[in-house]
């Protein structure tokens, strides 16, 4: 077995060539070793054959001496009893053919020894015979005369002697012949046999040949045929893109095709896995891009070389108010403004010569014929052979631009005209000479000089401080009243032209504000509104209650104003444009400063006005509730109130307070509805206690009425505990349920529960498309303390979760189906309800620039994907929803 | 010889009487202008050898009477000065366009402001 195996892996090994060959070579073997056998046995066929034709000859000349000399010896008894010579004629004749037949039989026994010494006696016979003849023909020669004769009896015995040594030739060729039929018998038989083998040899060769054929045939299907098939197989496969076939073995030409098809199909999966993923990521950007293309704010588009439009995002709908296919394949010229075509040609044909372009700024047409102000970046890809341009909406810096401007030309006009008068009266004093009254007028203009500087740079500051959120105000319960007259009086002195007066009440309630910066917005809109009615008139300061606020109103029957610039007038730098713009002056600061402060105050602002008729501006001031303070537990910075508890009864407050108070929910309480509702304007509560039975003027039923008759206030859920059974004039309101306050704090419970379901945890909603990666989010932030977790698969379920629901925190991926992450994101930023809510985005990807300024823009925390389970991303989310950790808590 | 006739246009009346009280111990006519197109109208009755003018004024800004007293033979060549608290490159290039012969900055020195008027008027 070793060796078969030896000799199969040595064909194996083989190459083609030397299988071919094999292969080849084993039938032409088999052929030649079959040609070789039969021409060996036929020519021993021959040489048998050989022998019987000599046996044959020797027979016929044995019998052609046997022949002869009896006709030699009947001539010679016919001469001999006839004396007549003509009988000598046949002995004549036989004497040389005689000696012929004896020379070719002794020629065709040379090799056989026995029967040549046959022929030798045989010869000698003859040779005795003749002699004997001659003898006897001498007799009667005519030499010893014709009368000479023999006597009778010598010539008898003469014959007599002829006739035994006839016998005798006779009796020796007989023998002679004899050997010689022997040996053709025996030849005969071999020639017999060799015949017999002749074609049994045929027979075998023809089978060996057929059996090498085969053979060979055999081990080309095996080693050859089928191994190529299995090749055509895997290099089909290969072309097809298909798995392969078991490998091929051995080591010939075959199998090393056959491995570097492999190879080949290992090469092509290795490329395509490579460029599947490229596709990937290919399709990623596209869909980035996409994304980015769709909300960029910005008009992102491709001119071709001839200036035509190719592709416009979206934006140009909002910036030029065409759609984008309105806009493909038209001229980009045909939309700039003329005057600004020039300059648009010379860079378009700088950008097409390959030059970036940035911060350029021309005017577009938009479809509704008005113009608007563009900024243009643009580079050119020689690749694609197309310009692309990101066109920015410049109207808004181009106006904030040109109010700075001519704010810091207002400011150094408004700055240096007192520092002209402080600068030139002091050098006229030092220099001069001049009398007591000159020198007092003098320095009483430096005086009000520095008064208007000092109060200029005031402006400045507070507007600068309120706008940065650094402004305290000191709240107190004050009367506006006293306030509008100081003012008056402020102004009155100083000026002669207006007739300045206050129209109020008597009495006003108080209202909650900080003194100072209400003189001050008084001070600013008397000052406007004696600077902007310059040909005097009256100006009326006038006080009113409306329900819970103060409205203060200052009338003056100056120039007014057209409605476009009503609507700009609380803008900061803005002044009205008018011919009197620069002699009234002003900074442009103070409406901007009233605005501020009203609205600090929970107060609004606006104005009436009519050009030519005069302005009243008018605002309002919370009024202030007496004798009352709310009460929360703990510290709440957030604002939030979970549960607004509107009781007179202290011992119950306290009571529910402590029943409450180790679910962490902010709880305020107010022995005062009027003080609820203004709570209630400030931070919504999720949850209403109401007595009805209140310390203020107003009772349950009338706080109970203002919250249902409020459309935005109407669906609070109140509960109302009461002393007695309820009775009907409550049941009027819906979304109000009754408590008796003798029942079990249970039911306060119950209700709190139903109430506010996740009262006591926060609802983190996780939104990705892989749920094994919201499963570890879960995981990760499980110790978080009291955390309800919501999932959603893509962003449109995200929006759905949180239409039901607004959680306390999204955690967003950003690449999902349908709806991703970005547009999730700016969605819930122009949603006023979701506009603060906290988005915590985990992405995987590289995010560019453009991106991450995005999220920035949408107020959005960007984490690692491989930050789940990490302490920072805990740590982040307890920050975000203000927990502690169950384990740290 | 004649007094020489200053104008003076300012909307300010504390700069009108700074101008004035500078110019008081001189021997100049001095006459006062509230904005632009009153200072036109007067210079058109009294003729001044010498403005003095404000930029930023109500009705009729410094530029454009500038620009309207060169446009006039009459005072194409009087000395104008302007008195601005417009200070950039830019403002004064455009004053410079306008015609303005000199460029007063707010604030200024009273003692340089005479000084120059007296070089002009001499």
């Amino acid at each position: 077995m070793p060796m078969i195996e030896q000799l199969f892996r040595f064909w194996s090994r083989l190459s083609i060539r030397s299988k071919g060959t094999v292969v080849i070579a084993l039938p032409i073997l088999c052929l030649a070793i079959a040609i070789v056998i039969s021409s060996l046995l036929s020519r021993r066929v021959e040489l048998a054959e050989q022998e019987v034709k000599h046996t044959q000859e020797v027979q016929l000349h044995s019998e052609q001496i046997l022949r002869l000399l009896v006709d030699a010896e009947t001539g010679v008894r016919g001469y001999l009893l006839t004396g007549n010579s003509e009988f000598l004629e046949p002995y004549s004749n036989a004497q040389d053919k005689l000696l012929d037949a004896v020379e070719q039989l002794e020629s065709l026994s040379q090799q056989n020894p026995n029967q040549l010494n046959r022929v030798e006696v045989i010869s000698k016979l003859v040779d005795q015979r003749l002699v004997s003849l001659q003898r006897n023909i001498a007799l009667l020669s005519p030499s010893r005369g014709t009368a000479v004769l023999a006597a009778e009896g010598e010539r008898l015995q003469t014959l007599i002697r002829g006739k035994s040594a006839m016998d005798m030739l006779r009796k020796k060729l007989g023998e002679f012949i004899a050997v010689e039929e022997n040996r053709l018998a025996e030849r005969q038989q071999i020639l017999e046999q060799e015949r017999e083998l002749s074609r049994a040899a045929l027979w075998l060769a023809g089978i060996i040949g057929i059996v090498g054929g085969l053979g060979a045939n055999y081990l080309y299907t095996v080693s050859v045929v089928r191994r190529i098939h299995r090749l055509q197989h895997n290099a089909l496969a290969v072309a097809a893109g298909e798995a392969l076939a078991e490998p091929i073995p051995g080591e010939d030409e075959i199998s090393q095709l056959d491995q570097a098809l492999y190879a080949t199909a290992d090469q092509i999966s290795q490329k395509q896995d490579r460029l599947q993923a490229a596709n990937r990521q290919i399709a990623e950007a596209a869909r980035k891009e996409k994304a980015l293309l769709d909300n960029s704010l910005d008009v992102i588009c491709s001119i071709d070389g001839e200036g035509r439009f190719v592709e416009v995002s979206p934006a140009s709908l909002k910036t030029w108010g065409y759609l984008p296919h309105e806009l493909i394949g038209r001229f980009y010229e045909e939309f700039v403004v003329p005057d600004d075509l020039e300059k648009t040609r010379a860079i378009a044909t700088e950008a097409l010569a390959g030059k970036s372009i940035s911060g350029f700024e021309n005017r577009y047409v938009r479809k509704d014929g008005s113009w608007i102000d563009i900024v243009w970046s643009a580079s050119w890809s020689t690749t694609e052979q197309l310009l692309f341009c990101v066109a920015r909406n410049n109207t808004e810096r181009k106006e904030v631009e040109r109010l700075k401007n001519e704010f810091v030309s207002t400011v150094s006009h408004e700055l240096r005209t007192p520092l002209t008068s402080l600068r030139g009266f002091s050098e006229i004093l030092l220099r001069k000479a001049c009398s007591p009254e000159k020198q007092r007028q003098y320095l009483t203009i430096i005086q009000n000089e520095s008064k208007r500087l000092t109060n200029l740079i005031n402006d400045f500051l507070d507007l600068q401080r309120i706008e940065s959120g650094k402004q305290n105000y000191d709240f107190a319960p004050i009367d506006v009243v006293p306030l509008l007259h100081e003012t008056v009086d402020l102004f009155a002195g100083t000026d002669k032209l207006h007739v300045i007066r206050v129209e109020a009440p008597d009495s006003l309630p108080d209202v909650k504000a900080d003194s100072d910066r209400i003189r001050q917005v008084l001070s600013n809109l008397v000052s406007n509104a004696i600077k902007y009615s310059p040909d005097g008139g009256e100006v009326v300061i006038s006080a009113v209650q409306q329900d819970a606020l103060v409205q203060i109103s200052i009338t003056d029957r100056g120039m007014g104003m057209a409605p476009e610039a009503m609507a700009r007038l609380f803008t900061k730098f803005y002044r009205v444009d008018n011919a009197n713009t620069r002699k009234i002056g002003g900074t442009g600061l103070g409406l901007a400063l009233v605005k501020e402060i009203i609205e600090a105050h929970d107060g609004q602002v606006w104005v009436e006005s009519e050009l030519g008729q005069g302005s009243t501006f008018f605002f309002t001031l919370p009024q202030a509730i007496q004798g009352a303070k709310a009460i929360t537990n703990g510290n709440h910075s957030s604002g939030v109130i979970d549960i607004l508890l509107v009781e007179d009864d202290t011992a119950f407050t306290e009571l529910l307070r402590e029943e409450f108070s180790h679910t962490g929910l902010h709880i305020v309480s107010t022995a005062f509805a009027e003080q609820a509702l203004e709570l209630i304007q400030q931070h919504l509560p999720r949850l209403i206690f109401l007595d009805i039975l209140l310390a203020g003027e107003m009772d349950g039923w009338d706080f109970l009425v203002a919250i249902k008759g409020d459309r935005q206030l109407a669906s609070l859920p109140v509960m109302v505990i009461t002393m007695t059974e309820p009775n009907t004039k409550g049941l009027v309101f819906k979304g109000a349920e009754y408590l008796p306050k003798t029942a079990a704090t249970e039911l306060l419970q119950q209700a709190v529960e139903h109430y506010l379901p996740q009262s006591s945890s926060k609802v983190l909603l996780v939104v990705d498309d892989d749920p094994n990666f919201r499963q570890q989010v879960i995981d990760s932030l499980n110790e978080t303390a009291d955390v309800h977790f919501i999932e959603a698969e893509n962003g449109k379920q995200a929006l759905e979760c949180i239409q039901q629901q607004l959680p306390d925190l999204l955690i967003l991926d950003l690449l999902m189906p349908q709806i991703n992450g970005f547009e999730v994101l700016q969605f819930l930023r122009s949603d006023r309800n979701t506009l603060t809510l906290p988005v915590l985005v985990m992405t995987g990807a590289d995010l560019t620039p453009t991106e991450k300024a995005y999220l920035k823009q949408g107020l959005a925390t960007l984490v690692s994907k491989q930050a789940v389970g990490t302490e920072a991303l805990i740590q982040i989310v307890e920050q975000t929803l203000g927990v502690v950790g169950r384990d740290r808590g | 010889m004649d007094k020489k006739i200053i104008l003076i246009a300012d909307d300010e009346p504390q700069l009108r009487l700074l101008v004035r009280t500078t110019l008081e111990d001189e021997d100049y006519d001095i006459y006062e202008a509230e904005d632009g197109q009153q200072a036109l109208e007067i210079a058109a009755q009294i003729s001044p050898d010498l403005f003095l003018l404000d930029n930023m004024m109500p009705v009729l800004d410094g530029i454009s009477v500038c620009k309207a007293l060169r446009e006039n033979p009459t005072f194409r060549d009087r000395p104008i000065i302007m008195l601005t608290a417009k200070s950039q490159q830019q403002d004064i290039a455009i004053g410079k366009a306008a015609g303005v012969s000199h460029y007063f900055t707010k604030p200024f020195s009273p003692l340089e402001l005479l000084t120059l008027i007296e070089e002009i008027l001499a």
